[in-house]
């Protein structure tokens, strides 16, 4: 799994408000790569494809080597930070465990803070960076979650399966909002960023009409073996809490599928308008309308996968850090339904709110204060000394699930369980002899050329696997040469 | 409410200690929730110091397009 996160970019010189060229300037800045000019090989990509065989109309991505090197920053923990349209982004690398997704999603927070600090120190712009997915004036960028799903499971069930879940997880997931935007029904406050933006059930666009179900089929591995399920209407989060159960109980979720062990979810009526209502209701009544039954809450909506699990797995023995995310799940749905506002250390909704809501109590205002909405896009500010999620965590006001010093060890390597520890021993050990890289391949320039290396296996590339192939390979001929070799 | 619990007649001994320690339990969550909601409380001077200059002029200007 991994995730890709879009980052909401201002520039407080007035002269430089062009969006392209301020994220084009941010990542060049990006300190300690290890081959600076190391390419985005974009061979194998096509983000054009969908799940149901079809081909997209448009344009295939393939820029010229000096616009290619400008976009993309490869990264020595296997991660990549580029520019996408108007914004910078970064993708983590590939990990197999949700509290590993925390900590190399966080590490890419600090990268690109890291980036706004050498702009500063080296006198440029200042920069203002936000971990969100809108405006408030109806732009939205996005946070899309990637897992690789073996090929075999057909795409309906996954359909199926899928969509109640999709439509009522904001409810540990969401990052909060003041406000609505795109043309939808006002409310002072919303449980989720993203839910004005979902326009379609299943489609293979991003941009416009934003599905529920993204179609891209685009597996960077061996496409007979396995699908990249492309996850766009999740939030960005800055809570640890709400990126691991975002991301654990899909795992969970994905798996139960796989094995034809989901039940039969609830069938919503209405998912779009379902998504809506469950984004406006703080108090999380019941507001799915179901076939056949009363309309449930999101957490009975949520239960139900959260039994499955239960049921299907023997959850002590699964592994690293995946019984934890079951407990937590099942803490707090019964939290939620308690009391949602007893989160306020774990939830991103729930700790937003509760600041908003004291902040106005102190200052006799209301929730039509402008001040609102300067705090909640404060609150994901990725300076420490100005965003507002990390002026609660340097009190203690928020639950961390990984320490800065295993986040930093995040920046500088890469996951010893997947390809990226390949790509990222490659980069560390070769540097600028790595010519290119993508999820996909690592290309070394060597004294025969270019040669390129296929990473088509997202659990071959391990440490475990290559670490003897590095040993005493101290230039990329001698590792092609042992690769060459049967390794 | 603990008082209530230790008054009744002859609950058998184990059910007693679970239910104390669930009281235990929920006075201890109302106590940690009580003293985040102050640290919270003590926080609130500070957002103003942190928060953008303009920050209401600066949400206003803030725009971004070409998002996926």
């Amino acid at each position: 799994m991994g995730s890709e996160t879009e980052f909401g970019i201002a520039c407080l010189d007035p002269r430089e408000q062009n969006h392209i060229t301020n994220s084009l300037r941010l990542v060049g800045l990006c300190p300690d790569l290890p081959s600076p000019d190391c390419l985005w090989d974009y061979e194998g990509e096509n983000p054009l494809l969908d799940v149901f065989g079809h081909t997209a109309e448009g344009e295939r991505e393939d820029p010229d080597p000096y616009a290619n090197r400008a976009l993309n920053k490869p990264l020595v923990n296997g991660g990549r930070l580029y520019v996408d349209g108007a914004h910078p982004e970064y993708s983590t690398p590939e990990v197999t465990d949700p509290k590993e997704l925390v900590r190399f999603e966080t590490a890419g927070e600090r990268i690109v803070d890291a980036c706004r600090r050498t702009a500063e120190q080296g006198g440029g712009p200042r920069y203002v960076l936000y971990k969100n997915n809108s405006d408030g004036k109806g732009n939205s960028y996005g946070y899309h979650e990637n897992y690789s799903v073996p090929r075999r499971v057909p795409v309906q069930r996954l359909v199926e399966g899928l969509m109640p879940f999709l439509v009522t997880r904001m409810i540990f997931c969401g990052a909060g909002k003041v406000g609505a935007e795109n043309g939808r029904p006002g409310a002072p406050y919303q449980i989720s960023q993203r839910a004005d933006f979902f326009e379609a059930l299943v489609e293979l666009n991003t941009m416009v009409r934003r599905p529920l179900f993204n179609t891209r089929d685009e597996p960077h591995a061996d496409p007979a073996a396995w699908m990249r399920l492309h996850v766009i209407p999740a939030d960005s989060n800055m809570a640890q809490v709400s990126t691991f159960l975002k991301a654990g109980t899909m795992a969970l979720v994905l798996r139960l599928i796989e094995d034809e062990a989901v039940g039969e979810p609830p069938r919503l009526k209405a998912p779009l308008q379902a998504l809506s209502a469950v984004s406006r209701d703080l108090t999380l009544g019941p507001n799915v309308e179901v076939e056949g039954g009363a309309a449930l809450t999101p957490v009975q909506v949520q239960r139900h996968y959260l039994e499955r699990v239960k049921a299907h797995f023997a959850v002590q023995d699964l592994p690293g850090s995946f019984p934890e995310v079951v407990r937590r799940w099942e803490a707090v749905l019964d939290a939620l339904e308690r009391d949602p506002m007893s989160l306020e250390r774990e939830l991103d909704w729930v700790i937003k709110y509760r600041m908003i809501e004291t902040y106005l109590r102190h200052k006799g205002l209301d929730w039509d204060s402008p001040r609102t909405r300067a705090m909640d896009l404060q609150y994901h500010d990725l300076d420490p000394a100005k965003g507002l999620y990390h002026t609660l965590g340097a009190r203690g006001l928020v639950e961390e699930l990984v320490d800065e010093p295993a986040v930093a060890e995040a920046v500088r390597g890469a996951p010893e369980d997947t390809r990226a520890w390949f790509r990222g021993q490659c980069l560390a050990r070769f540097g600028k002899a790595v010519y290119g890289v993508s999820w996909s391949s690592v290309l070394l320039t060597t004294a025969d050329g270019i040669r390129r290396i296929p990473t088509l296996n997202p659990l071959r590339g391990t440490r475990a696997i290559t670490a003897p192939l590095f040993e005493g390979c101290d230039d990329p001929e001698a590792l092609v040469a042992r690769l060459e070799a049967g390794g | 409410m603990a008082q209530k619990k230790t008054t009744r007649t002859a609950p058998p001994a184990r059910e007693a200690e679970q239910e104390t320690k669930t009281d235990k339990e929920k006075s201890s969550v109302t106590e940690k929730g009580k003293e985040l909601a102050e640290d919270l409380d003590k926080l609130m001077d500070e957002i103003d110091d942190v928060l953008e200059k303009n920050a209401e002029e600066f949400v206003k200007n803030y725009v971004q397009k070409g998002g996926q």
